[in-house]
């Protein structure tokens, strides 16, 4: 029995009166867009994972087994653009491959200074050795 | 989380430890541009992929989900165990992403086929058969990985050659892309020629040889599962074949011909062989035309072969003739010619006979043509002794000139083998057979003195014969000196036919009938002109020739002055043939020979009396002759006294007579003693009455004990023949015997 003026009678000690049915709600909502927000976020990753394509996913997996920068990373990445048909993570597994695409960059005038260097740079850190004319000038 | 240490150097241990799938990823990417040396680590790490830890391949279908499901008409039928649980839609899961994996493995592998080096070749293919057609069969069902992919297929079941992955070649024949159509081409070509080892490679020629000499993958498989793979290969040709239309290819053709000809297997009970004849007797299918540039153009030696068996398709006959008169090299003779039997069949030496070889003239000498279907004496010489034999029979099954058959013959006179000379004396002429009648090889001697001899051919000579037929019976005449018993034999019946004047041979006797029925006045003419003949045997022929024709009353005259002739022989005969004529002067002749001085002629004289009293005539006495010196008068006498009832004289003379030349110690007495004996004893029982027994009694202990052997053989030889009478009396009764 409740009346409108104060706690109801049958309250005793030890008795606490029902919790309050909005803030009840609130908490739901909130708790399924929680789940809404995680499970939207694995989707997402998911989708772009695939998005990138096992070559992508294994190149990273590779670069970071091997211990490569972010910026030898673009390097490489930079280096498969400029020759044609060459993905990066052939760059990482096959020197020759890079060997070849090294040589095939020194040639190539779209690619800058700056990028011949960084090349080298990634080279180097793969011990495969820059014979791309330019070794002995840097 | 702490960062991986680089470790640059391994790139490759690096990529082993990341998930499978971006492992194979990495490594398939890699793979189209790593240089040769990087190969084969690429290919064995992708490998690893393709063969899952655990062995074997991976399943997608595990046995184990069937719920002791059994097979029930053919059809499996679901047990009554209960749904699979969730252990095995993992493990089945499971499986089927590592059949992905390397299904994606073995693609990369096989797209870089080409570029293996042999050795890796032998490792990867060795992954298993099964699991390479397993992809081939998704490659092509699906666009795969590009005609790289199906480039390199076709290269695999290039070097394979294994009739376990036949299923994938029409596939391949009927690409779009050029080289996997040329590829798979080739690589049905190999599979077919050494799957079913239908072809030498040496008979290949220059166009194949070197494509099916090529190393080839070993084939891990037991004859009873080759055997089976052999029959898939034959319908896969044959669909293949069929298919011509689609692909234009005619190394499938080709194929379905090396096929037709495959020894050693059972395979024209196969469905896929019955195709492969229901194409080659196809006439309107579009293949056919093609089918017949094959046959006609292609320079591989074996398909000459395959040609002499399509004689027999009437679709195909007339290119296949036309194939099978043109031979380039040795190695085309060497291909068809030990299968020249075929020819034996009708329809086939009908097809060929269609096809004329005209000799190349040079001087007054013919040779062959070029590129003739017979090999030269120099070719064939190298040639094994089946392929010789075969040459013979091409020779005799085509239309060729008689002076060219008998130049490519020629050299067939002195080959090594018999089975060759006796083959080449069945092809050639019957003017040149008899130089095969003196082969060092019975057989061969044999078969042409068979061909040579006109012995039941039916052909009637004409006497006096020409010079050809005199030529004939001085070969036959030397043939009477051949080692073999058969030839001497078939010349002494030939020349029988030849000489009418061989009294003792019926043919010759026939033949001098012959001649006196066509010729009467020029046969009486040539026996009276031998009867006057100075040569003892000429003369001697011919008193016989008159007396077994029945002519010698015609000759009488000649006769009797021939029966005083000095020569005994001469005289002997005389007075035997005057027996039939019983007139005066030939009595008297005859009485004065049983005086002559010479015994055979007494002798005769006596045998001439005995028959001179069946033509009518009274018997002379003869009894006096008894105690004649001579056995063989004596012999005579004594014959004539037991058999001739009519002889001057009683049985019981000849009686005394045979017992005392019997009992003589003369053993020429006793053995003619045992020739009268044998003729009184089968001739005329009855007259010797009881005295028969003794009689026989003392030729068996003459046969047995006697010590001149030529008596004991006259005396068996007359005990034989009285036991056969005897015999012969007790089956059929007594009948008319001749002494």
């Amino acid at each position: 029995m409740q009346t409108s003026d104060g706690p109801s009678i049958l309250y005793g000690p030890g008795l606490e009166p029902p919790p309050d049915a909005t803030a009840t709600w609130v908490l739901w909502v909130a708790v399924a867009l929680a789940a809404l927000v995680v499970v939207s976020g694995v989707l997402g990753a998911l989708a772009h994972r695939r998005q990138l394509g096992d070559g992508e996913l294994a190149f990273r997996s590779l670069a970071r087994r091997l211990g490569l920068t972010g910026q030898q990373r673009r390097a490489l990445r930079a280096l498969a653009g400029v020759c044609d048909d060459v993905t990066p993570v052939a760059l990482l597994l096959s020197p020759a491959t890079l060997g070849r695409a090294l040589r095939h960059a020194a040639g190539a005038e779209t690619v800058s200074a700056v990028q011949r260097k960084r090349f080298r740079e990634v080279a180097a850190a793969l011990r495969v050795p820059a014979d791309d004319g330019a070794s002995e000038g840097t | 989380m702490s960062r991986p240490k680089p470790n640059p150097s391994h790139p490759l241990a690096a990529c082993r430890s990341m998930s499978p799938r971006r492992r194979l990823a990495a490594l398939a990417a890699t793979l189209p541009h790593a240089d040769a040396d990087e190969l084969p680590a690429l290919v064995l790490e992708l490998v690893e992929l393709a063969v899952p830890v655990g062995g074997g391949a991976p399943r997608l279908f595990d046995p184990r989900s069937l719920n002791n499901g059994e097979l029930v008409g053919g059809e499996m039928v679901a047990g009554t165990s209960p749904v699979p649980g969730p252990d095995v839609l993992v493990e089945r899961l499971l499986a089927r992403r590592r059949m992905r994996l390397a299904r994606g493995a073995l693609e990369a592998i096989v797209t870089v086929w080409p570029r293996l080096p042999a050795e890796l070749r032998r490792v990867v293919y060795a992954v298993g058969a099964d699991r390479w057609a397993e992809l081939g069969r998704a490659m092509l069902r699906g666009p795969g990985p590009g005609s790289g992919g199906h480039v390199g297929l076709a290269r695999m079941l290039e070097d394979a050659a294994d009739p376990s992955m036949s299923g994938l070649l029409p596939g391949l024949l009927a690409s779009k892309d050029k080289a996997v159509a040329q590829s798979g081409e080739r690589a049905l070509l190999r599979t077919t020629v050494r799957a079913l080892g239908a072809v030498d490679p040496d008979l290949l020629g220059g166009e194949l040889a070197p494509l099916v000499r090529r190393r080839t993958l070993p084939l891990p498989m037991s004859s009873e599962l080759l055997e089976l793979h052999q029959r898939e290969l034959v319908t896969h040709v044959a669909a293949s074949a069929w298919s011509f239309p689609a692909h234009r290819r005619s190394g499938a053709l080709l194929a379905a011909l090396l096929i037709l000809g495959a020894p050693g297997h059972d395979l024209p009970a196969h469905g896929g062989h019955r195709e492969i004849r229901r194409l080659l007797s196809e006439r309107s299918h579009p293949s056919h035309g093609p089918l017949r540039a094959v046959l006609k153009r292609s320079r591989v030696a074996v398909v000459r072969e395959r040609a002499l068996r399509c004689l027999a398709i009437p679709a195909l006959a007339d290119a296949a003739a036309e194939r099978f008169a043109v031979a380039e090299s040795v190695e085309e003779h060497a291909a068809a010619l030990p299968m020249a039997h075929l020819l034996l069949r009708p329809q086939r030496r009908r097809a060929l006979a269609r096809v004329r070889l005209r000799p190349r003239r040079h001087g007054g000498s013919v040779a062959l043509p070029k590129h003739a279907p017979i090999p030269s004496a120099r070719q064939l010489a190298g040639m094994a002794e089946p392929a010789r034999r075969g040459a013979v029979r091409v020779v005799a099954a085509m239309r060729v000139d008689e002076e060219l058959r008998r130049a490519a013959l020629a050299p067939m006179l002195a080959d090594p083998e018999a089975g060759v000379r006796l083959a080449s004396s069945s092809g050639i002429g019957v003017l040149d057979v008899a130089d095969y009648c003196f082969d060092r090889s019975a057989a061969v001697a044999r078969h042409a003195a068979h061909r040579w001899s006109t012995v039941g051919t039916g052909v009637a000579w004409r006497w006096p014969v020409s010079g050809a037929d005199e030529r004939r019976g001085r070969l036959g005449e030397r043939l009477r000196r051949s080692p073999d018993a058969m030839v001497r034999r078939i010349a002494a019946d030939e020349i029988a036919r030849l000489d009418p004047w061989r009294a003792g041979e019926p043919a010759s006797r026939l033949a001098a009938r012959r001649w006196q029925q066509a010729d009467e006045r020029s046969f009486t003419d040539a026996l009276a002109g031998r009867l006057r003949a100075s040569a003892g045997d000429v003369c001697v022929e011919a008193i016989l020739a008159s007396r077994r024709l029945g002519l010698a009353r015609r000759f009488e005259r000649e006769l009797i002055r021939l029966a005083s002739s000095d020569d005994a022989r001469i005289a002997a005969t005389a007075v035997g043939a005057l027996a039939s004529v019983p007139s005066d002067p030939a009595l008297e002749a005859l009485a004065s020979a049983r005086t002559s001085a010479d015994p055979r002629v007494r002798a005769n004289a006596v045998d001439a009396a005995l028959r001179s009293v069946r033509v009518g005539v009274r018997a002379p006495s003869i009894v006096e002759l008894k105690s004649d010196p001579d056995h063989r008068v004596r012999g005579a006498v004594a014959r004539a006294l037991v058999v001739g009832s009519d002889a001057s004289g009683s049985p019981r003379d000849g009686i005394d007579l045979l017992e005392a030349m019997l009992s003589d110690d003369r053993p020429a007495h006793r053995r003619a003693g045992a020739w009268a004996a044998e003729r009184a004893l089968v001739a005329a029982p009855d007259a010797i009455g009881d005295r028969w027994r003794a009689l026989a009694e003392r030729i068996a202990q003459l046969a047995g004990s006697d010590k001149n052997e030529a008596v004991r053989a006259r005396a068996t030889h007359c005990a034989r023949r009285v036991l056969v009478d005897l015999r012969r009396r007790e089956a059929v009764g007594p009948e008319p015997v001749r002494v």
